[in-house]
């Protein structure tokens, strides 16, 4: 018994410091000097951390815009997702309709459609109206995945139907009980669901690298230009930019792991 | 007998009116784009030039060498990262299942994490680490007295470089799924198993893994999806598709068709193939499914 715990805790502990070395990695990298990154054997700890890099690459890229674009990017559909995949949900299942099970159905079926699959028709589509490089191109395709409608169905399909019956026989219309009932006992869902899909968004790369160009484009896009650049950028000065993509979805991490992981655990456990 | 079930027509009004906002972002970015690219999927050349083709285009993709090459370099990529991270994130899991183990949580948030973490990201920090020169992966090698490697220039190695960083990449989510696989598995069985005095290996082999086959599909579901999505940022960022078509995936190819050489005819067609592929893997899922469920999970 006790050989077999030894055994757990190494296999366990190996496979954390492979998992946490590219991050102490990059910080430490986005700390050196570019001749310790270029150095031949590579430089595990900087000589002295050179946090004037954070500051510096500041003003060589609009990093911060990048950094606001991407929220108002994330943030939006998120917002987009909540209020369709809610609004939805509820009715998929706690109305009775004709096609209801059309509809379950045709929702699901959107998870084969990333924006990576449609990314063609899409373009296209959007180029159409018009609607490349704005915001409501970049964002509205995105306000409702099959993914979302899905997590929060199983949710509310758990819920009592008895408290709705009851208000409806009271005369409450179904706006209010949506609002004042299944609102307040859907929020662990809507945390849930809300946190995946920032996070999602957040890193997401190739819708954004077709839809936005210019001051328009997301932190995501905007680090991988320093690599296509004509001008050769040092890898301490990415190692930078690439940390402002990074802390904030390692701080909701730490923060919200609970949730986060409790949620993909649920969206595989149906 | 059959009972006829009546609607309230109140009630499916305002069931459409909740629908409402889902159903006009799905037929305005989702329906009516796909209808759209199939019709020009259906044209061929570009331009003043452009006429009806029927599936002229669907032919030449046919015949097309690139098309094949990057089918196939996708179906290893996904095949190949599928089962390795697969059989990882089975051995963590069945690791932390065990009620005794202290730290749990801290090893699961440690192995998870490299799963929220912009593929942009992952893929600048491990094109650096594969770097010939200056990488640390040939550091290590040459430390312990192996050769350095070509990584990311040699054609042999390029593709299984990618399929390294997405095992990195997705081992603690498939972890994490595998976890509650097992963790909402019937206590009963096991006790049943201890009187009739069957070890570790025989618990997992007879009864463990035939009961997770609803998690092992689910997990290669959503495995092939990734597989078919991730990679397109994997390959752009670390290898350009190169060396040589190595590391041209499918979705890359499609990029590279419709926004490098503008030919959205062409793009939209291997659009449409890639789809009805991954239609009938999730088609055989489904089927798969409803076979293997032993009465479980619904």
């Amino acid at each position: 018994m006790k050989g077999r715990k030894i055994f757990s805790y190494s296999i366990l502990i190996l496979f954390s410091i492979m998992m946490g070395f590219p991050f102490f990695y990059l910080v430490s990298l986005s700390l050196q000097s570019s001749q310790e990154a270029m150095r031949i054997p590579p430089t595990f700890l900087p000589a002295i951390p050179r946090f004037i890099n954070y500051p510096k690459v500041l003003s060589r890229a609009p990093l911060l815009l990048y950094l606001r674009n991407s929220f108002i990017f994330a943030g939006l559909t998120t917002l987009g997702v909540l209020i369709t995949a809610s609004l939805a949900s509820y009715a998929l299942t706690k109305l009775r309709f004709p096609g209801r099970s059309f509809w379950t159905l045709a929702f699901i079926f959107t998870i084969l459609l990333p924006p990576a699959v449609r990314i063609v028709p899409l373009y296209t589509f959007i180029a159409k109206l018009g609607w490349v490089n704005t915001w409501q191109g970049l964002i509205l395709p995105l306000t409702m995945t099959g993914f979302t409608v899905f997590f929060m169905r199983q949710y509310l399909i758990q819920i009592p139907s008895e408290p709705i019956e009851a208000a409806r026989i009271d005369g409450a219309s179904e706006i209010k009980i949506f609002l004042q009932i299944i609102m307040p006992l859907c929020r662990p869902a809507i945390g849930t669901v809300a946190l995946l899909n920032f996070i999602f968004r957040w890193n997401g790369f190739l819708w954004p690298l077709v839809m936005t160009h210019g001051k328009n484009v997301p932190l995501t896009v905007g680090l991988a230009s320093f690599q296509s650049s004509e001008q050769f950028v040092s890898w301490n000065i990415v190692a930078v930019a690439a940390m402002f993509l990074t802390i904030p979805s390692l701080l909701l991490f730490l923060f919200m792991q609970k949730y986060i992981i409790r949620g993909i655990a649920i969206g595989a456990g149906k | 007998m059959k009972l006829k079930i009546t609607y309230h027509k109140k009630e499916w009004v305002s069931a459409y009116l909740f629908l409402l906002p889902a159903i006009v972002i799905l037929i305005s970015f989702y329906i009516i784009p796909f209808i759209m690219g199939f019709v020009t999927s259906l044209y061929v050349g570009r331009g003043m030039g452009e006429r009806f083709g029927w599936f002229h285009n669907y032919y030449w993709l046919v015949k097309d060498v690139a098309f094949w090459n990057s089918l196939k370099v996708t179906l290893i990529f996904t095949g190949g990262f599928t089962v390795v991270s697969g059989i990882i994130g089975l051995g963590l899991a069945l690791l932390l299942n065990d009620p005794k183990l202290k730290f749990v949580n801290f090893f699961k948030a440690t192995i998870f994490v490299p799963y929220i973490i912009a593929l942009v990201v992952i893929g600048l920090v491990w094109q650096y680490m594969f770097n010939d020169m200056f990488g640390v992966i040939n550091y290590f090698l040459t430390s312990i007295g192996l050769k350095r490697l070509l990584w990311l220039k040699s054609s042999s190695l390029a593709l299984l470089s990618l399929i390294i960083i997405q095992v990195w990449y997705t081992a603690g989510f498939n972890m994490v799924l595998f976890l509650s696989g097992l963790q909402a598995l019937p206590k009963d069985y096991y006790d049943a198993a201890q009187v009739d005095g069957a070890g570790g290996w025989h618990q997992l082999i007879y009864i463990t893994i035939p009961l997770l086959v609803p998690t092992i599909i689910f997990v290669v579901l959503i495995s092939i999806l990734n597989g078919f999505i991730n990679v397109f940022t994997l390959a752009k960022i670390v290898t350009q598709g190169g060396p040589i078509n190595a590391t041209n995936v499918l979705i890359l190819y499609i990029y590279d068709l419709g926004f490098e050489r503008l030919n959205f005819p062409l793009a939209n067609a291997l659009t449409y193939i890639t789809f009805i592929m991954l239609a009938l893997f999730s088609f055989v899922q489904y089927k798969l499914q409803e076979k293997t469920i032993f009465g479980l999970r619904k």
